[in-house]
């Protein structure tokens, strides 16, 4: 069965579509990052933060050094002995926060997993 | 009813089925996990099964260019609508009903779209193929063989106007897909790290 290739302005037509998705994307990213890339809403506890890189690392993901930039000792000073030494140990062997703490699953969201999985 | 609406409604019936089954899989997996499956590692890994299927689908239309002799590539073509399927139910199950980030929902809409017409084109070949009835008549009172015969409607049938137009639907909006899956996947990997 022969090949029979299809018009030339069907490219170019799908190449027109792809650039204006790609533009209305770019403008997104700048915009309104959350509505075009987020896996979901922000939960109450971190609804001020306004930009992405502020908890993300691009190709990295959400380390732990962007996370004390607001979760510093000053506030843990003024939770518990027990949360805030677990904090601090947690900290001193290198492991991440999101290791049982999560978000983007909604504006009441719970963000800590050992409490979702106490349900 | 004709054979042709039962046909379609069967189909139709099929695909809602399909779909719906898959993202009831979704659910329970997302309920033993407290967040949706798609957050998980082996959502994660699912995409990527999902994606590597896909992908098989294209090597059909890039053998179909370059195939000797113009010889169709039949055993390809069949794993090309076989992969056109399960490529986008593992798909179905990755993603869930979990409709938030607009690039995704776009990736996802774009893929729904291609497997859709893949079907449909399935169905306006083997109608195209049916009225040219009259032709293989007037084929064999030509002393074709009957494999030149077959060959020929095929061909014949690729070139009726109505295929024609189902292929400049089906042919962009996969590349579209493709376009909009690779920002997602940049996406993913960007957000999450690699």
């Amino acid at each position: 069965m022969a090949f029979h290739p299809l018009p030339r302005h069907t490219y170019r037509i799908t190449t027109l579509i792809i650039v204006c998705l790609g533009a209305w994307i770019a403008w997104g990213s700048f915009n309104q990052p959350e509505a075009f890339w987020a896996p979901g809403h922000l939960s109450h506890y971190h609804n001020q933060i306004k930009h992405c890189t502020d908890c993300h690392t691009p190709f990295r993901g959400t380390l732990a050094v962007n996370c004390i930039n607001c979760h510093d000792a000053e506030q843990f000073a003024g939770a518990t002995t027990t949360v805030a030494e677990f904090h601090y140990i947690y900290l001193a062997q290198g492991k991440s926060c999101s290791g049982c703490h999560t978000e983007h699953h909604g504006g009441a969201s719970w963000i800590t997993t050992a409490i979702l999985n106490s349900f | 009813m004709s054979p042709l609406n039962r046909r379609f409604l069967l189909i139709t019936i099929t695909i809602l089925a399909t779909i719906i089954s898959a993202w009831v899989v979704e659910f329970l997996l997302s309920l033993s996990a407290h967040w949706p499956f798609a957050h998980s590692q082996p959502g994660h890994i699912l995409g990527w099964l999902g994606l590597a299927i896909i992908l098989l689908t294209f090597v059909y239309p890039w053998k179909k260019r370059h195939a000797p002799s113009g010889n169709w590539p039949r055993q390809w073509f069949m794993i090309h609508m076989l992969c056109g399927v399960l490529g986008p139910l593992l798909i179905l199950v990755h993603s869930g009903w979990h409709l938030h980030a607009g690039v995704a929902v776009l990736a996802l809409l774009a893929m729904g779209g291609v497997a859709i017409t893949g079907i449909i084109g399935k169905t306006i070949h083997r109608v195209a193929l049916q009225t040219l009835i009259s032709q293989r008549r007037e084929l064999t009172e030509q002393g074709l063989s009957q494999e030149q015969i077959e060959q020929t409607l095929d061909d014949l049938a690729s070139q009726e106007s109505l295929f024609r137009m189902w292929q400049v639907i089906h042919v962009p909006l996969a590349i579209i897909f493709m376009v909009l899956t690779i920002l997602h996947i940049i996406g993913a990997l960007f957000f999450a790290g690699l």
